[in-house]
C-alpha cells in the first residue's frame, strides 16, 4: 500500500514537471492503456484457471449488476439532494 | 466505450488462456502482476500530474465542489450496503469494497482480487465496468430526472475521463470542471478506500 502511494505521488510530481512538454506527455496515455491490458489479461488468466469462478460466472455477473445499481442509485440520490441544496439556481 | 470493450476483450482472452492453461508459470507468478500494478499506478500519477484540466479544476476549488465527490462516496457506499443482504455469499465489507471502485474497474478489480481473491475481483470488474456503461447510456435520462449532478455521481471516478464527454454534453460545460474534480478525487480515493474497507 505504501509503495503504491509513493509511486502515485512520484508519478504526479513527474507529470507536473513535464506537463508543458507535449511530446513526452503524449507517450503516457498509450502506456497506461497497455498496462491496463496486461493487468486485465493476467486477471482473466487467473480467473480462467479458477474453476469455482468459471462455473459461477452468471451468478457473479448478476451480483455485480445488483451492486452497481445499488451504488448508482445511492450516489444519484445523494447528488440530487446536493444539487437542489447548493447548485440549482446558482448557475 | 470502445476502450472498455477492448479491455473486456483482453480480459476474455485472459480467461481463455487460463482455462486452456496456455501461460507459462512466469506470467502467472504473483510478483509479475504486482509489478504491473505498480507500473500502472505510476503512470496514472503521471497522467493526473500532467492533466491541465485537473489542475484548473483544483484551482477553481471551493468548498461547495467538495460536496459532490463526498456525496458520491456516501451514496455509493450506502447503496452498496442496502443491496448487500440480497447477495448470498458476499459480506457487507465485500459489497462496500466493490462499491468503492467507483467505476474505476481496472484498478479496483486488481486490488480486490489481490486482497480477497478472484471471485470478488471478477464481481468488482463486472460491477465497475457496468457503472461506466450505464452512465454512458443513461446520462440524458439521469440529467432529466435527477438533476445535472446525477451523471457525475453515477460516473464516479470515470467522470474525469471516459464519461466526461457525455456529462459535458448533457449537464453543460459549466459542469465539466466539477466532473473532472470529482472524478479525480474519487480516482485517488479508490486504492485507499478499497484497502481500508477490506483490511481494517
Amino acid at each position: 500500500m505504501l509503495t503504491v502511494l509513493a509511486l502515485l505521488a512520484l508519478g504526479i510530481s513527474i507529470g507536473y514537471l513535464i506537463k508543458n512538454r507535449e511530446k513526452i506527455c503524449k507517450c503516457f496515455p498509450p502506456l497506461v492503456i497497455f498496462a491496463v491490458y496486461i493487468l486485465l489479461f493476467l486477471l482473466g488468466a487467473s480467473v480462467g484457471g479458477n474453476k469455482t469462478v468459471i462455473c459461477n460466472l452468471y451468478s457473479l455477473g448478476l451480483k455485480a449488476l445488483i451492486l452497481t445499481l445499488g451504488g448508482i442509485s445511492g450516489s444519484v440520490f445523494v447528488s440530487m439532494i446536493v444539487y437542489k441544496l447548493f447548485f440549482k439556481g446558482n448557475k | 466505450m470502445t476502450k472498455s470493450l477492448v479491455i473486456s476483450l483482453f480480459f476474455a482472452l485472459g480467461i481463455l488462456a487460463g482455462i486452456l492453461d496456455l501461460l507459462p508459470g512466469f506470467f502467472m507468478d504473483n510478483d509479475f502482476s504486482t509489478y504491473a500494478l505498480y507500473f500502472l499506478m505510476f503512470l496514472v500519477g503521471v497522467e493526473i500530474g500532467a492533466d491541465k484540466n485537473a489542475l484548473n479544476a483544483i484551482k477553481k476549488f471551493n468548498l461547495k465542489i467538495l460536496a459532490i465527490p463526498l456525496s458520491v462516496v456516501i451514496g455509493t457506499l450506502a447503496g452498496a450496503a442496502a443491496v448487500s443482504p440480497l447477495l448470498s455469499g458476499i459480506s457487507l465489507r465485500e459489497s462496500l469494497a466493490v462499491g468503492a471502485g467507483f467505476g474505476y474497474y481496472s484498478l479496483s478489480s486488481v486490488f480486490i482480487s489481490k486482497i480477497s481473491g478472484e471471485t470478488l475481483g471478477v464481481i468488482a470488474l463486472i460491477s465497475n465496468i457496468s457503472r461506466e456503461i450505464i452512465t454512458l447510456l443513461f446520462a440524458p435520462l439521469l440529467v432529466k430526472y435527477f438533476g445535472k449532478l446525477a451523471p457525475i455521481a453515477s460516473g464516479g471516478a470515470t467522470a474525469m475521463d471516459t464519461t466526461l464527454p457525455v456529462i459535458t454534453r448533457f449537464s453543460g460545460k459549466d459542469y465539466a470542471v466539477i466532473a473532472v474534480f470529482s472524478g479525480l478525487l474519487l480516482t485517488l480515493l479508490v486504492p485507499f478506500l478499497v484497502t481500508i474497507i477490506l483490511k481494517a
